[in-house]
């Protein structure tokens, strides 16, 4: 499947200070990728370049096969949501709406219509006819964000979107995103908060001083980069030989055994088989999943140490 | 042209929200108008025309708060700014000229409304009279409004701040409406202010309003030249703009301090 989106060899200069390095990325349609990085990594930079709005220095940004910065169809598949909240609190939700599809050039009737179809999932019904100066600082959100989709884009650049919101409003752009997705559009997604990404099961691409220094699944960079682990507790009496012996196990000073693993429930049978009847003696067994946070942290925290930028992982998917 | 109609409809859909802002294009010269338009009487006799005061108060006043609409057609732009929706707006497709273009059409509207306001208010009221070309009056209004558009356009472009915009917008219409005898007739401004009048477009506009009001058997060709006066002003303002819009036209602008 050609890519939606497709970044190639991309860099971006202000002055002597390199905001992209060398970027290459693609998203497919229908699918989701999630863009982490440190502040200042060069995320936001990413999302101008995509939507044309500005010129990268080098390589080439493409959306849907054609340059945003030359073509205006080209930009009209794009929605953008910006991290920073834009719309009119003199206007309503509903003429919010409606502005940002005429002005994305939908035609007035259509652009109503279009407006009635997002208040709903984005919880905005009741708020229709309510100036958007009024709103809470989550509708604010949800309206900004939903005023990205109103022309039924095909490439989506969601930056932050849930910066700021309450956890009923990040729920709400969650799901409005993953539909999104399931209707066909590619969406590139920047946030910090890596829950969300495993929420979206998104593809991941970490920024890290301009570069990309890690792409694959959200299953993949844990398994890569993060720390499942077995944990073991055992009743009175000296850890058995056959846990403290086992494959990647480590004896705590208050006598619980944790065994690092890939596949903790496969590493929980065999040591289960090779305890044998002192089995019996357990008294907790907790199976520590790994997350996108731990692996995060391991990327960035070598990125950070380093006296340079790590080098590109591939994780397989 | 499209999306210059979109950006039109919105910004009809603000005013709506506030229409308290541009009612400075008419209220006040109608007040101004009614209060001084006597006392004009006597300077035009004086000048040897036998024509109501109106006919020196009406355009002048016109020329004077059409200044203002610098400031409509700013704070327009400024305050997509402030709000953050210029972005947005850039990003949702539309093209910089596209844009540009839509925020010019509610001035333009609204010059013109003020234009046919005032002179209305002039002839039905005041006493106002064409001796000349009510036509010829229209061309000089229409000319000396690119220039109010263009000026504006061009400090729209160039300047950052809010409070920027409004020193402009104010002694723009203070200074060029008093040095181009908006308020009074050239021939009456001090001897050292009078070589400084054709400086300000305001004395052309009113010089065109004056053969096209107080002259008699004239038509649109005996306003030409100031028109054309007038269009060179809006050609100059408009170039600055061009340059300083190609340069940047996202240029980051303060709104609220």
């Amino acid at each position: 499947m050609s890519a939606a989106l497709e970044i190639v060899g991309v860099r971006r200069r202000y002055g002597a200070t390199a905001a992209l390095d060398g970027v290459d990325l693609a998203i497919e349609p229908g699918t989701v990728l999630a863009l982490l990085g440190p502040n200042g990594a060069g995320k936001s930079t990413l999302v101008r370049l995509c939507a044309g709005l500005e010129r990268p220095n080098e390589g080439t940004v493409r959306v849907l096969g054609e340059d945003p910065r030359r073509s205006l169809a080209a930009r009209r598949r794009v929605g953008v949501a910006p991290q920073e909240i834009g719309i009119y609190p003199q206007l309503t939700v509903a003429q919010n709406l409606r502005a940002f599809g005429e002005a994305a050039g939908l035609r007035r009737r259509d652009a109503r219509t279009r407006a009635e179809e997002l208040l709903e999932p984005f919880a905005l019904s009741a708020l229709a006819d309510r100036t958007a100066g009024r709103l809470s600082g989550g509708e604010q959100r949800r309206l900004h964000t939903a005023a990205a989709l109103v022309h039924r884009p095909s490439v989506i650049l969601l930056d932050e979107p849930t910066a700021g919101a309450d956890p009923a409003t990040r729920e709400g752009i969650l799901d409005a995103v993953l539909d999104l997705a399931a209707d066909g559009a590619a969406v590139l997604y920047t946030t910090h908060y890596l829950p969300e990404v495993e929420r979206l099961d998104a593809r991941v691409a970490i920024l890290e001083q301009g570069r990309v220094i890690v792409t694959g699944t959200v299953a993949g960079l844990i398994a890569a980069h993060g720390d499942a682990a077995l944990v073991l507790r055992f009743t009175d009496g000296p850890v058995p030989v056959a846990a403290s012996a086992f494959d990647g196990a480590a004896i705590q000073d208050n006598g619980t055994v944790t065994v690092r693993a890939s596949e903790p429930a496969e590493a929980l049978r065999a040591l289960l088989n090779a305890l044998g009847p002192d089995s019996s003696r357990l008294a907790d067994v907790a199976i520590v999943q790994p997350s996108l946070e731990a692996a995060y942290l391991a990327l960035t925290g070598r990125a950070a140490t380093d006296s340079g930028v790590p080098d590109l992982v591939e994780v397989p998917a | 042209m499209t999306g210059s109609l979109a950006v039109l409809r919105n910004e009809v859909r603000l005013l709506r929200h506030d229409p308290v802002p541009p009612a400075i294009l008419v209220a006040m010269p109608i007040v101004l108008m009614a209060l001084l338009s006597r006392s004009m009487d006597l300077p035009l006799a004086y000048e040897g025309f036998n024509a109501p005061g109106s006919t020196q108060t009406v355009p002048g006043m016109a020329c004077v708060f059409a200044f203002f609409g610098v400031g409509i057609l700013g704070f327009g732009v400024f305050r997509e700014h402030g709000w953050r929706t210029w972005t947005r707006l850039r990003l949702s497709g539309l093209s910089g000229p596209s844009l540009i273009l839509g925020k010019l059409l509610l001035p333009t509207l609204l010059l013109a409304g003020q234009h046919v306001i005032l002179f209305a208010v002039g002839y039905q009221f005041l006493d106002l009279r064409a001796n000349g070309s009510w036509v010829a009056a229209a061309l000089v209004a229409t000319c000396f409004s690119a220039v109010v558009l263009a000026a504006g356009l061009a400090a729209t472009a160039l300047l950052s701040t809010v409070q920027q915009l409004n020193a402009v917008t104010n002694l723009g219409a203070m200074i060029a409406g008093g040095l181009g005898g908006g308020f009074v007739p050239v021939s009456l401004l001090p001897d050292w202010v009078q070589p400084l009048a054709p400086g300000s477009p305001v004395k052309w506009a009113m010089d065109g309003y004056r053969t096209a009001f107080l002259e008699y058997d004239v038509g649109v060709r005996d306003v030409v030249n100031p028109c054309l006066v007038l269009l060179a002003f809006a050609a100059g303002f408009a170039l600055v703009a061009t340059l300083a819009l190609r340069r940047n036209i996202d240029a980051p602008k303060r709104t609220w301090g």
